[in-house]
């Protein structure tokens, strides 16, 4: 296919209801995540009570506003959210709920989540999507123009983000560990062994061989499944227990309802259109008259406009960087010698999803370099236990941590502190092996995207 | 298709029992924990903390050689108890606003010149952040430092002993509280076999390894001054000052460590712990193995140290060998921190992890 068909088959003017129906239940999903975490308490836990936070490579600029502030924020990301949800103020509401949602995950890199990730590029992307052009209160009582089509590019983009997502988790799944060892799952699924039901299929013996198989080719298939007319009914049934056993399983919080979701994006704009239409009637039956609109397509008759080209070629573009961008961003892990999983250079935003087992433990210790005692630091008196936790194995938290105890220990009045660690690391269930060499002086170092020679070699057998 | 239809098979051969398979029953090991270990240490807390009280009014009520002798004694044997028990400072004992059993019974350095103008002032409060004015070590300094009966037959003798008696009380109903709470809440606990945050298996991990790092960081490094800023060992921040019971206290809070992870009961027998634990965890032998050999590197420098000897004496006499100590100590945490944690398969941290 050439560059011009291939150019006229992406602008083919296809229905919009997919990316309604997106909108809906992605809007949705973001209100019971955003009142959840509410709810937990976690603003508190993870943003206002830890002296420290990480930060992302470039944004340790980004400031953390008062305790009011990340409330008035949490409320505004429930707002914008709910706008997106209902499809009023759109355009804004999707620019508020991006940065409202990605300030919050740029705050503190110890809770990087890859779903986290997804939500953020999602959240990005719809702000350009005109998803609101129908069964929208935007239609309705704004009336802003409505669309029934729109170029087949706009649906896909979000269909092509889903199938990234999946098919790099799939592809990550292809090494040694996951499949011939079967690990981490020989430590994850005992561990769930006395659930009801489920549990003597957890502590079978062969069951991680089988899980690490499954899964792999679910993720590097299923979107491909989903693409698919004639497979998409069983490929989806196939979505939902996948992910009700991984939510079974794992401490996952929301994302498998994301994922559940999300993957609707793939059925037909029949599909979508009936269960809106659904929705309607159940709406005009407890809705007073006036508030069904013509963007509700049951019983009215659709609007045919096809949304038109002419401003939205620019943005096309933009669509075609970010999904180069996003093709190869995850394979930048090719650029660095190592060991991915020791070193983790690349490891992030790649797709890399509940991988492996890893954890380490990390002493700190403190010395004015001019042969004074080495004083050791109780890493609970600066960072709370998930900040520990995820500090403790990542190279560029450590290196972070140790720049944080630099200036708190100058401040406190040791000139020049030198800053040292024993860390020691298990991957999957191998004994735990120094990281680097204990005498370096990790204030020293900077973190960058070059290559970390300063950590040791992979030290166990490839 | 394949996973649907293993589901179903093993759906139907579902048991009412729960049934292991391949895995570890964490349902045995806490119940082990709670009626081999939770249950009698609350119970010899309670016992001992009743006894102290006794002796106390004892002392109070005729201050002399022999009751400050047998108030002594008492304060020991329950000082010693509630090494054991502070390894469980969750469930009922974090409960508290105030902080939990180990923060409010167990505080040290004492404020000793706050304690003294609370004293001065009639101000037996025990609700409220003075952690440092309340709890064992208060009790100590009050009966141990060497003022003690010169005192109690003073002009301030009724202050004081108003005082010595709202800590004793505190400590009495902290002991009464949990030993009724433990009792009531230990099927509870039996029962949570989950691995979620938070369950019983999670909690009871966390904090035994808090309580390890509370040995090795500050009854430990802390009087060695081994701790940032520290320049040289500062012999009064040893645990017990007045006493002298900080290398017993440090022998006996090991030893409860190291049962809790063998399974070893109060009673001395071998039940079920987190050593059978990581026998059934893949990897988890040689960790195992790992574990045991450093438990035994402690040993062979924690037993030569007299028991009766002076911490505060050694971290200035003998630095070397509670430096040795603490290295074993420290070589540990490796072990039972990142390694441990990782072969569970327990969540040990209540945010959402990184699923797909």
């Amino acid at each position: 296919m050439g560059i011009s068909r291939l150019n006229k088959y992406i602008d083919e003017p296809v229905a919009l209801s997919p990316l309604v129906g997106f909108r809906i239940l992605f809007g949705a999903a973001m209100v019971l995540s955003t009142l959840r975490f509410i709810a937990l308490g976690w603003i508190d836990d993870h943003y206002i009570r830890p002296l420290f936070h990480f930060s992302y490579f470039g944004f340790s600029w980004l400031p953390i506003g008062p305790d009011w502030f990340l409330y008035l924020v949490h409320g505004l990301l429930l707002l914008a959210s709910l706008g997106v949800m209902f499809g009023l103020y759109y355009r804004f509401a999707a620019i508020l709920q991006f940065l409202c949602f990605t300030y919050t995950e740029l705050l503190d890199l110890t809770y990087y989540l890859n779903h986290y990730y997804y939500v953020s590029l999602v959240c990005l992307l719809l702000i350009f999507l005109p998803a609101n052009r129908s069964f929208s209160l935007d239609v309705f009582w704004r009336k802003i123009q409505a669309y029934s089509r729109v170029p087949r590019w706009m649906p896909f983009s979000l269909m092509m983000m889903m199938a990234i997502v999946y098919t790099y988790a799939g592809l990550a799944k292809i090494n040694h560990d996951w499949l011939i060892e079967a690990l981490p799952l020989r430590i994850w699924l005992p561990a769930s062994y006395n659930l009801p039901i489920l549990g003597p299929l957890f502590a079978w013996k062969y069951s991680p061989w089988l899980f690490s198989w499954v899964g792999m080719f679910y993720d590097c298939t299923i979107a491909f499944f989903l693409w698919n007319r004639k497979t998409r009914p069983w490929a989806y049934v196939s979505v939902i227990v996948f992910h009700t056993l991984t939510g079974i399983l794992f401490q996952i919080g929301v994302f498998p309802l994301v994922m559940m979701a999300g993957t609707l994006i793939f059925f037909s704009p029949q599909w979508h259109e009936r269960w809106m239409n659904a929705l309607s009637r159940s709406l005009q039956s407890i809705l007073p008259k006036t508030t069904i609109d013509q963007s509700i397509p049951s019983k009215h008759p659709q609007p045919k406009t096809t949304m038109v080209h002419g401003p939205w070629s620019m943005v096309k573009l933009v669509f075609l960087l970010f999904f180069c961008f996003q093709v190869l961003f995850p394979l930048r892990y090719l650029a660095y010698p190592g060991n991915l999983f020791w070193t983790e250079e690349g490891y992030r935003f790649s797709w890399r999803v509940m991988l492996v087992e890893k954890a380490g433990t990390a002493q700190f210790y403190i010395s004015n370099g001019k042969g004074g005692i080495k004083g050791m630091v109780d890493n609970a008196l600066h960072l709370n236990a998930h900040q520990e936790k995820q500090m403790s194995y990542q190279p560029d938290m450590l290196l972070q941590y140790a720049d944080y105890l630099h200036d708190y220990y100058k401040n406190t009045g040791i000139n020049d502190p030198v800053v040292t660690a024993e860390v020691h690391v298990t991957l999957n269930a191998r004994p735990s092996q120094l990281l680097f060499d204990p005498s370096i002086n990790l204030a020293k170092l900077n973190d960058s995207w070059s290559t970390k020679n300063w950590l040791n070699p992979y030290p166990w057998k490839e | 298709m394949l996973s649907f239809v293993l589901l179903s098979l093993f759906a139907c051969q579902e048991k009412d029992a729960p049934d292991s398979g391949n895995a570890f029953n964490r349902e045995t090991l806490l119940l082990q924990v709670a009626d081999a270990m939770i249950l009698p240490v609350f119970d010899s807390l309670a016992l001992s903390a009743e006894r102290l009280n006794m002796q106390l009014n004892a002392f109070i009520t005729q201050p002399d050689q022999a009751s400050l002798l047998a108030a002594q004694n008492a304060w020991s044997k329950a000082f010693l108890h509630f090494q054991v028990a502070r390894i469980f400072s969750f469930g009922p004992s974090e409960t508290d606003v105030l902080g939990d059993l180990s923060e409010n019974l167990g505080t040290w350095p004492i404020d000793t010149s706050g304690l003294e103008s609370r004293i001065q002032a009639s101000d037996s409060n025990m609700k409220d952040f003075r952690r440092d004015t309340r709890g064992f070590l208060a009790l100590e300094y009050v009966l141990f430092e060497p003022q003690t009966m010169a005192r109690f037959q003073g002009p301030d003798a009724a202050k004081r002993s108003r005082y010595l008696y709202a800590v004793s009380s505190d400590i009495l109903d902290w002991s009464r509280r949990l030993k009724i709470d433990w009792l009531a809440y230990s099927p509870n606990f039996k029962k949570d076999s989950g691995k979620s945050a938070g369950s019983s298996t999670s909690e009871l991990y966390n904090h035994w390894l808090q309580s390890y790092e509370l040995i090795k960081n500050y009854k430990v490094a802390l009087p060695a001054g081994l701790q940032v800023g520290q320049t040289a060992a500062v012999p009064s921040l040893v645990e017990s000052n007045y006493a002298h019971l900080s290398i017993r206290s440090i022998k006996i809070h090991q030893a409860a460590i190291e049962a809790l992870w063998y399974g070893k009961g109060m009673d001395g027998q071998e039940g079920i712990g987190f050593d059978d634990y990581l026998l059934k965890s893949a990897g988890g032998e040689a960790l195992r193995n790992a574990i045991i050999a450093q438990w035994g590197r402690i040993h062979t420098v924690l037993d030569p140290i007299d028991e009766n000897s002076k911490l505060s004496e050694l971290v200035v006499n003998e630095p070397e060998t509670v430096l040795a100590l603490f290295t074993e100590l420290q070589k540990m945490t490796r072990y039972i921190k990142g390694d441990m944690s990782s072969l569970l398969g327990i969540a040990i941290t209540y945010s959402s992890s990184d699923g797909d």
